[in-house]
């Protein structure tokens, strides 16, 4: 009788908790998505030209560097570390990359040729970020952080912190082409290729699952005598190689190569990873949130601008809204020591 | 051991295996064999070579002398995955089982190269190869499962298909098992269902057994190897095997009878220290009362599940008492304890079972960890005197006989029994008069556990009252004054062990 009844409390107590616990799992890692779509609704209301197809375009176009560069975020972080040089090697790339194409500097024409040597350059940075962090034992966010500086200062040092105005029309044009009768950008439509390419790579290649088995428990994957340093050094040279690309579309997009191009890329590009609901701490997220995140941030700062918010609180509000989503994003049990 | 006759050849055979670390020899001519079909029993103290020997075995060391042969042929690793290649497989203490990734990934990680299609993994086929060696191995868990849901014990088979599945791809004729302390976090239950798996496995498998607890030794294996300061000191057959007779070869002289101390068990005082009355928690105890008097020792008996763990979080504000009284020192405090730091503060004193994540903080010294809960005592001009904790620290270690050469030691550094003795100790300072323990002794050697042994009873003599969950009922028989048997939530019985000891039959009546 006794177990009985008590089996009837315990039920009765699992019946009072378990919508909360229901709606809990319902949200987990599907948080960010929830987060976007309310974002979308909040502002199709308030902002009245916000729901249009103007506006869609608008939206896409703003949200694809940032979903190149939170791709490559986000693929770090599930390995457990952080690249935080893709200012340094986007505004690097970009002047490069600018000085290539046709442009008022100098008489270079090499076109598209550029965006690969831009693409090479931000893999050999960040085969040097892997390098070091690996072998020199350098934890990554100094590492990036570091080698991130180098590349600005040998940016600056090309050009004296002069920009580089191109006026080569086939780069421009990556930026102005837009297809599917003017409504899909072609960068989005690079990013979001890139995006899932790299998420069939997380997903269904050794290098892949080696890289969440790394974020997960680094010192259980040694035992097992996978080659922890070799997955890292590759994963530090794609995201280096994805910032490479990511400075010569912005150059597209602006028109200039500038140092001062990707300024402010770094904060967008971890705070769309965390609020695509990646773990910062590794092994937790898939690489499609990073798109949701990017586009979620995008939105937000389009509704305010929409809004006609003052842009003197916009940093604020976009601050705080992150620190918010997180907090209801992250997925705590899942990490265990939140540091 | 016959050496060169072929038939009688065991499978595996080391033979003369010596390793040093530095100057200190680890192994000294060791010997070990193991055929097809058996359990084989490793036990030692702490520090007497186990670790080592399987861990030379499983090709993380190299052996500075000696030499390994299977089937008769001698063979050399330079590496776990060389090891690996010849179907030997080590299952860690700590584990090796992702929490991020699923059942059927983890199986196979770092070994994904089978299951390539130009390049890319098929899941279906790592998928039907997971269902296939669980079915095989009788494992009912559902390969897709995230690993974060899976017991302890759930992980442990994982692992032990994990290298079962690999000895078959590397077509090693007979997978050999090295299990280190598989049993040390796991309840009576999940040993039985653990021991009743390995001697499934065992038909095509050979397997070697580390465990500190001597019973467990005794049940499992086929023969049993004991190690004394990385040297054999007797092998014994099944047969021949009883705990006491391990015990006293693996110490190296008899402490039969006396091993709990129990001669130095006092009288419990008139004074109740701590009372509980009609204790609810509506997630695992009902109606819980008793009472604990000064300097005795109340033991909790009870299946997981039964609420003893929740009890004793309770008792120090972990979690909460939904409902019900409790006394310290006849004073109500109900209500006033709602944090662990609000008990701390009532004199209560909490030793948690996994003591490395819980009990000590292992980045810091000894001394740090020692005078945790007394620095507003050492301080001098206002800040913390750390010539002040030198000293307490000394007089502590002195007094407990924590054996590390520094107090400036790391935690980390420490052997396990010695980590226990520095928590301890940090709680003999604090002055608390009421210490709960989690499994004081869990996965700490025989010849450390009685130290502990010894240490709580001298903290009862020194009037402080102790409640204990032990990792065996000899234990929790061995120190107890009284013992309450908790089942389902309730308290079954209290036995009073003052006069005459109950015996393991008398518990389990109450428990099943």
């Amino acid at each position: 009788m006794i177990v009985v009844k008590m089996k009837q409390d315990t039920d009765d107590f699992f019946l009072k908790k378990y919508s909360r616990e229901k709606i809990a799992l319902l949200i987990s890692g599907k948080a960010s998505f929830i987060a976007l779509c309310s974002l979308i609704v909040i502002f199709s209301f308030s902002a009245h030209n916000f729901f249009s197809l103007s506006n869609l375009t608008n939206i896409l176009d703003l949200s694809a560097i940032l979903l190149l560069t939170s791709t490559a975020m986000t693929f770090v972080l599930m390995l457990g570390s952080i690249d935080l040089s893709v200012e340094g090697i986007a505004g690097l790339t970009g002047i490069v990359g600018a000085l290539m194409v046709k442009n008022f500097s100098n008489s270079n024409d090499y076109g598209l040729l550029s965006i690969i040597i831009c693409i090479l350059i931000g893999a050999i940075f960040g085969l040097l970020n892997g390098i070091v962090f690996t072998k020199l034992k350098i934890p990554s966010f100094m590492t990036t952080l570091g080698l991130g500086a180098v590349a600005t200062g040998v940016g600056i040092l090309v050009t004296r912190g002069y920009p580089v105005i191109i006026t080569d029309q086939s780069i421009r044009g990556l930026a102005l082409t837009k297809l599917l009768g003017g409504v899909i950008p072609l960068l989005f439509v690079i990013a979001i290729t890139i995006n899932l390419l790299i998420w069939f790579v997380s997903e269904r290649t050794i290098l892949g699952r080696h890289v969440i088995a790394i974020g997960g428990d680094e010192a259980i994957v040694k035992d097992l005598g996978i080659k922890i340093d070799l997955v890292k050094i590759i994963v530090f040279a794609i995201s280096g190689a994805m910032f490479g690309l990511a400075g010569m579309l912005l150059v597209a997009r602006l028109g200039a190569g500038d140092i001062k191009n990707s300024i402010g890329l770094l904060f967008d590009a971890v705070a769309a990873s965390l609020i695509g609901g990646i773990a910062i701490t590794g092994g937790i997220g898939k690489i499609p949130h990073a798109a949701i995140g990017a586009i979620t941030l995008t939105i937000l700062r389009n509704g305010m601008v929409l809004l006609g918010i003052s842009p003197y609180i916009q940093q604020g509000v976009v601050g705080t809204i992150i620190i918010l989503t997180v907090a209801v994003t992250i997925e705590r049990k899942k990490i265990g020591v939140i540091k | 051991m016959k050496i060169g006759s072929n038939s009688m050849d065991p499978f595996l055979n080391m033979v003369n295996i010596s390793k040093s670390f530095l100057d200190v020899k680890a192994l000294q001519e060791v010997n070990l064999s193991i055929n097809e079909n058996e359990i084989v029993g490793l036990v030692g103290e702490n520090g007497a070579g186990k670790s080592t020997l399987v861990k030379i075995l499983a090709g993380v060391y190299k052996a500075d002398q000696g030499k390994i042969s299977i089937d008769g042929k001698d063979i050399y690793f330079n590496n776990p995955q060389d090891a690996k290649k010849h179907g030997i497989g080590i299952v860690f203490q700590e584990q090796s089982i992702l929490n991020n990734m699923t059942v059927y990934e983890n199986l196979f990680l770092g070994q994904e190269k089978f299951f390539l299609n130009f390049g890319v993994l098929s899941k279906e086929r790592m998928l039907k190869e997971a269902c296939e060696i669980l079915a095989e191995l009788d494992i009912d868990i559902v390969p897709t499962r995230n690993a974060n849901t899976l017991s302890f014990v759930q992980r442990e088979m994982i692992e032990i298909a994990r290298n079962v599945w690999l000895a078959r791809k590397s077509n090693a004729k007979v997978p050999i098992i090295l299990l280190d302390e598989p049993t040390t976090a796991l309840e009576q239950n999940d040993i039985k269902f653990l021991f009743q798996k390995l001697n499934e496995l065992k038909k095509h498998t050979a397997i070697i057994f580390i465990s500190h607890r001597l019973e467990e030794i005794v049940t499992l294996c086929d023969r049993v190897y004991v190690l004394k300061d990385g040297k054999n000191v007797g092998c014994f057959s099944k047969d021949d095997i009883s705990e006491n007779l391990l015990r006293s070869k693996m110490v190296g002289k008899e402490l039969v009878g006396e091993f709990y101390q129990s001669s130095m068990q006092r009288k419990a005082g008139e004074k109740v220290v701590l009372e509980l009355k009609g204790c609810f928690n509506k997630h695992a105890f009902y109606d819980v009362s008793f009472q604990l008097k000064e300097g005795e020792i109340l033991s909790i008996c009870g299946t997981i599940g039964s609420g003893k763990e929740a009890l004793c979080k309770a008792i120090f504000g972990i979690t909460k008492f939904d409902s019900g009284e409790v006394y310290i020192d006849g004073v109500d405090v109900k209500g006033s304890i709602n944090s662990p730091m609000d008990a701390f503060n009532k004199g209560i004193g909490y030793i948690p079972e996994d003591r490395r994540n819980e009990g000590l903080i292992l980045n810091l010294p000894i001394f740090e960890n020692i005078t945790l809960t007394v620095l507003k005592k050492l301080k001098s001009h206002g800040m913390v005197s750390r010539k002040k904790q030198f000293e307490v620290t000394e007089k502590m270690v002195k007094k407990i006989d924590i054996r590390s050469a520094s107090i400036a030691a790391l935690c980390k550094n420490l052997s396990g029994g010695n980590q226990q003795k520095v928590v301890l100790g940090k709680w003999l300072l604090s002055g608390n008069k009421i210490l709960v323990m989690s499994h004081p002794t869990r996965g700490v050697d025989v010849g450390a556990k009685q130290q502990i042994y010894t240490l709580m009873r001298e903290m009862v003599n020194d009037g402080v009252s102790l409640i204990t969950m032990g990792d065996s009922f000899e234990e929790d028989i061995g120190l107890a004054n009284r013992i309450i048997i908790m089942k389902d939530g309730k308290i079954m019985t209290i036995i009073d062990a003052n006069e005459s000891k109950p015996t393991s039959v008398d518990l389990i009546k109450y428990i099943v």
